[in-house]
């Protein structure tokens, strides 16, 4: 087991590696550098080729890109993530605060998707082809194909205008307590809608998982050992049903990363998604590299944490 | 328990039926056209996805009104007989602005999933057909690609690069294709060990025939579900990267950017017809390409799983 | 004396979308208490559902017992509710499969799979129940019980994992073990060690062992009757002696000729039975296995024959074979 994570982290260093020369790449292909943001066009006008030159440097951006790209891992091993340009602030402070809001509407979203479409999803494989199959297999078949920004201006408009029962966006009302009620009662809607794509999905995946299983030898040796219902389909069937779904949860974290982006514009959530948006209109390159870094190491995060819990519940590999 | 015995009706009963139906021979394409129109669901989408196709890029011929040039008079009006779907905050004709927009969002489905399967495809049948360091290039490069989602890479290089049709189309079309090139790479593993594969390659054919007219062809059938489900998440991509104001600016209307008023709140909550129509066209149409899609796989392949 | 188990002219049919498959047609078995028998036919011939219409494991729909009694113990099974049949499936009678590898659970333990049992229907707590599951690992014979009750099915050889499958079977030591071809997936050598287990095992419990197979040689070893089964009926039924002796039946003749045998003097050619067993679906008339039959009469294609008693406990359903002996 110790032995399996080891080579699963061994695996990922070299992967680590080139997220990181691609964070800088994409950044390095935009045309013009860095000084520009230092030199707005009336200021060029008063200095000379020399001062231009000197302020380059300050920047060190007369290096070239791979020195550039080796300092900046230095500096970025170190946690510096460099300032931003627009805020004057720093981006590791900045990102680190934005993060942990987002990782409350990223978190919720999915743990809600993974009880809620697991839930489901057994609940309709014991009843195959009933009133209950047929509607939440056609509902689910709309859940996948609904965008979370159009789910998200549909819910705002009908939860928060037309039927007033939730606010309207922020994370914490702008007077009271600002409690944990009061977040939770932010957060419910936009974690929700997050949440409906990938609940309909899971629901699917533990359906066809659950009827796979079930068709399987060792359901009709429970059977034949005169087991309960409930626990040939609790201890039998479902333990061998959520090893394929878990690839599924954790599949979709890319993707609730992405829905969150969305949804932090649509309900003003003060996270990383927001930040990220207004970096990538005001083109503020450190925290579009600090962000995009980050959103590709939690999706690096999240395949070894797959693997890894597979590994729990699945005796084959534990063993391999 | 009913739903727990279904082993024994697969496993014990039939047998007696596999040989009746052996004798009426069909090709694969015809029994996938067969099961195709079977899947009733595929079959509505198909239409509905028509309708959509024949208003959109036959716009001039179901209004009469243009969809950029601006009327101060006309502002916010809600629906009418005269603007079915009503104004925008410009005094434009929603209805007309949703069907040009209906234009660019399919064009952009269309030509950046066409962009992605050809690369899908070109580096799927390299991984696949030559193997070994060429198959451990590319499979680390899907990989890596793959932590990034691609909306993310998007939204950097469109910061870069500039919104714009052309930089939208190519930067969705250069960077979906992972799925495609695992799924193709999947197929020429399986073809490599057949014979014909073999018979082939013994004939001292040159690679590139091999690929193109013995492996290709056979990846076809898959590829077509791969497709539709590219156009729908390219469609996607363009409206959101739109919603977000970084992709296909005003005044050419795209569902996206039509769908980007909805974040003022004024807007969502007093003029809903200016972002409620984009957004049901939007969904009506991803809902038919899926829906085709699903129909596609099934009827090539039953057992394949959802994705 | 009744009998343990006494199976009368059960049907079991299977109504789906494209016909209906009758996969039983009629059997009827009668197995006295400590009866070793044996079932032999090819796959497909209705010995598995007729196993499984015992214990009521029929999926239905599609599957249905269309007519006959299955008394068990004096107890009406086809009669009995739902959770009267789960008490008696596992503790009464149990049954072992042809894979252990799909049969067992993947994700659990050996020892959880045989102490579940032992909890439910014994009543064991925790502790009786792992102690028990050693020592039933212990009895079939598997090195190490202590260790290998904590192992999951995939860490087990072929042969073991079978022998971890007759523990769980006989865990609550039952009065009936149906075992369906479970040494179908096996080695020759191992085969050979689960028959004589088995037989010891039988012995030493006194249960009646059902032996479903589609090989006449293990089941040699093992039972004392043999019944052979065709498309849904039994076509011979005989003490295993008197059936190696004079097989009656064309069709048993077929499975003789075409197994080999060490006592054979000179080279024989073994022959292979030509054709193929009957669609279940389509309506058979006269005896069904006629098509494929070297001696068939006219009389074979109009009406299928019942079975017939040719003296020495042998019966057999034939035309042709029965008349000129019996």
């Amino acid at each position: 087991m110790g032995r399996y994570i080891l080579r699963r982290l061994l695996i990922s260093i070299p992967i680590i590696f080139v997220i990181t020369i691609i964070v800088f790449a994409l950044v390095e292909l935009a045309p013009g550098d860095m000084a520009d943001y230092f030199l707005s066009d009336e200021s060029i006008q008063y200095m000379s080729e020399e001062d231009i030159q000197a302020v380059r440097e300050s920047l060190g951006m007369d290096a070239s890109a791979p020195t550039r790209y080796i300092r900046w891992l230095g500096r970025l091993v170190q946690g510096d993530l460099g300032y931003s340009f627009i805020r004057n602030e720093n981006v590791m402070e900045l990102l680190t605060r934005r993060i942990k809001n987002s990782v409350i509407l990223m978190g919720s979203g999915l743990l809600i998707a993974a009880v809620v479409g697991i839930i489901l999803g057994v609940f309709i494989s014991l009843r195959q082809y009933s009133i209950w199959d047929n509607g939440l297999t056609g509902l689910s078949f709309i859940g996948i194909s609904m965008p979370a920004f159009i789910a998200g201006i549909i819910g705002l408009y009908l939860f928060a205008i037309k039927i007033p029962i939730f606010p309207t966006g922020g994370m914490y009302s702008t007077r009271g307590d600002r409690g944990l009620m009061d977040l939770l009662w932010h957060l419910v809607l936009p974690a929700v809608i997050l949440s409906i794509m990938h609940a309909a999905r899971i629901m699917r995946y533990t359906r066809f998982s659950m009827l796979e299983v079930i068709k399987q030898d060792y359901i009709v040796t429970a059977e034949a050992k005169g087991m309960k219902r409930r626990v040939i389909i609790y201890r039998h069937a479902l333990k061998n049903a959520l090893i394929p779904v878990i690839t599924i949860i954790g599949l979709s974290v890319p993707m609730v990363i992405v829905g969150a982006i969305f949804l932090e514009t649509i309900y003003n959530w003060p996270g990383m998604g927001t930040l990220y948006h207004r970096a990538v209109l005001s083109r503020d390159y450190p925290i579009i590299m600090g962000a995009n870094l980050f959103i590709a190491m939690t999706v690096l995060a999240a395949n070894l944490l797959v693997d890894i819990i597979y590994a729990i519940v699945d005796p084959r590999v534990r063993y391999e | 328990m009913n739903s727990m015995r279904n082993i024994f009706v697969k496993k014990l009963a039939p047998e007696s039926g596999d040989r009746k139906k052996a004798e009426k021979i069909e090709t694969p394409g015809q029994l996938a056209m067969k099961r195709f129109f079977h899947h009733k669901l595929a079959v509505v989408a198909t239409i509905v996805f028509i309708i959509i196709l024949i208003i959109s890029f036959g716009a001039p011929l179901f209004t009469p009104y243009d969809p950029v040039g601006m009327s101060l008079k006309d502002m916010h009006q809600a629906p009418s007989s005269t603007h079915i779907m009503g104004t925008d905050n410009l005094g434009r004709s929603v209805f007309a602005r949703t069907l040009y927009g209906g234009r660019i969002s399919l064009l952009v489905g269309i030509t950046a999933a066409a962009i992605s399967t050809f690369i899908g495809v070109f580096l799927g049948a390299a991984a696949g057909y030559f193997g070994k360091k060429v198959d451990m290039i590319i499979m680390r490069l899907t990989d890596v690609m793959m932590t990034f989602p691609p909306l993310i890479i998007m939204l950097t290089v469109v910061a870069i690069t500039g919104p714009g049709l052309i930089n939208v189309i190519l930067v969705i079309g250069g960077l979906v294709w992972p799925q495609t090139t695992r799924l193709v790479r999947g197929q020429f593993l399986t073809m490599m060990g057949q014979e014909f594969v073999l018979a082939a390659k013994a004939q001292g054919l040159p690679d590139w025939i091999i690929i193109f007219r013995h492996c290709i062809p056979n990846v076809m059938a898959p590829l077509m579900a791969r497709i539709s489900f590219a156009v729908s998440g390219a469609i996607l991509s363009e409206a959101g990267l739109s919603f977000l104001g970084i992709g296909i600016p005003s005044p050419t209307p795209t569902w996206g950017n039509m769908m980007q008023n909805a974040r003022n709140l004024d807007v969502l909550q007093l003029y809903p017809w200016m972002w409620i129509f984009p957004a049901v066209f939007t969904l009506v149409t991803i809902l038919c390409i899926n829906f085709i899609g699903d129909g596609l796989r099934d009827a090539f392949d039953p057992k394949q799983l959802i994705s | 004396m009744k009998p343990l188990l006494d199976v009368q002219n059960l049907q079991t049919h299977f109504f789906t979308s494209s016909g209906t498959v009758k996969a039983v047609n009629g059997v009827s078995i009668s197995l006295e208490k400590g009866e070793l028998l044996g079932v032999v036919g090819e796959s497909g011939c209705g010995k598995s559902v007729t196993m499984r219409s015992i214990m009521r494991l029929i999926p239905s729909p599609p599957g249905k017992i269309v007519s006959g009694t299955v008394t068990f113990q004096d107890q009406d099974m086809l009669k009995l509710s739902n959770e009267k049949i789960r008490r008696i499936r596992g503790k009464d009678i149990a049954m072992i499969f042809q894979d252990p590898m799909t049969s067992l659970n993947p994700v659990l333990t050996i020892g959880r799979q045989i102490t579940e049992s032992l909890m439910e229907h014994l009543g064991h707590d925790k502790k009786t129940a792992w102690k028990r599951a050693v020592e039933l690992l212990d009895m079939v014979g598997i090195q190490n019980p202590g260790n290998r009750v904590h192992e999951y099915p995939h860490q087990l050889s072929g042969g073991m994992r079978q022998r971890a499958m007759i523990a769980m079977a006989l865990a609550c030591e039952p009065s009936l073990l149906i075992a369906d071809e479970p040494t179908t997936a096996l080695d020759v050598t191992i085969q050979l060690q689960i028959v004589n287990l088995v037989k010891e095992l039988q012995s030493r419990l006194g249960m009646s062992v059902i032996w479903i197979t589609h090989d006449l040689g293990v089941v040699a070893r093992l039972v004392e009757r043999v019944m052979v089964m065709y498309a849904g009926y039994i076509v011979e039924s005989a003490p295993v002696k008197e059936l190696y002796r004079r097989p009656t039946h064309p069709y048993t003749q077929g499975l003789l000729a075409s197994l080999p045998r060490i006592d054979e003097k000179g080279p024989r050619r073994l022959q292979p039975i030509t054709g193929h067993p009957p669609d279940l679906m389509s309506v058979i008339e006269g005896c069904p296995f006629a098509p494929r039959c070297a001696f068939a009469g006219e009389r074979c294609h109009e009406e299928n024959p019942v079975l017939k008693d040719i003296g020495d406990n042998h019966l057999a359903a034939c035309w042709e074979k029965t008349h000129t002996r019996g």
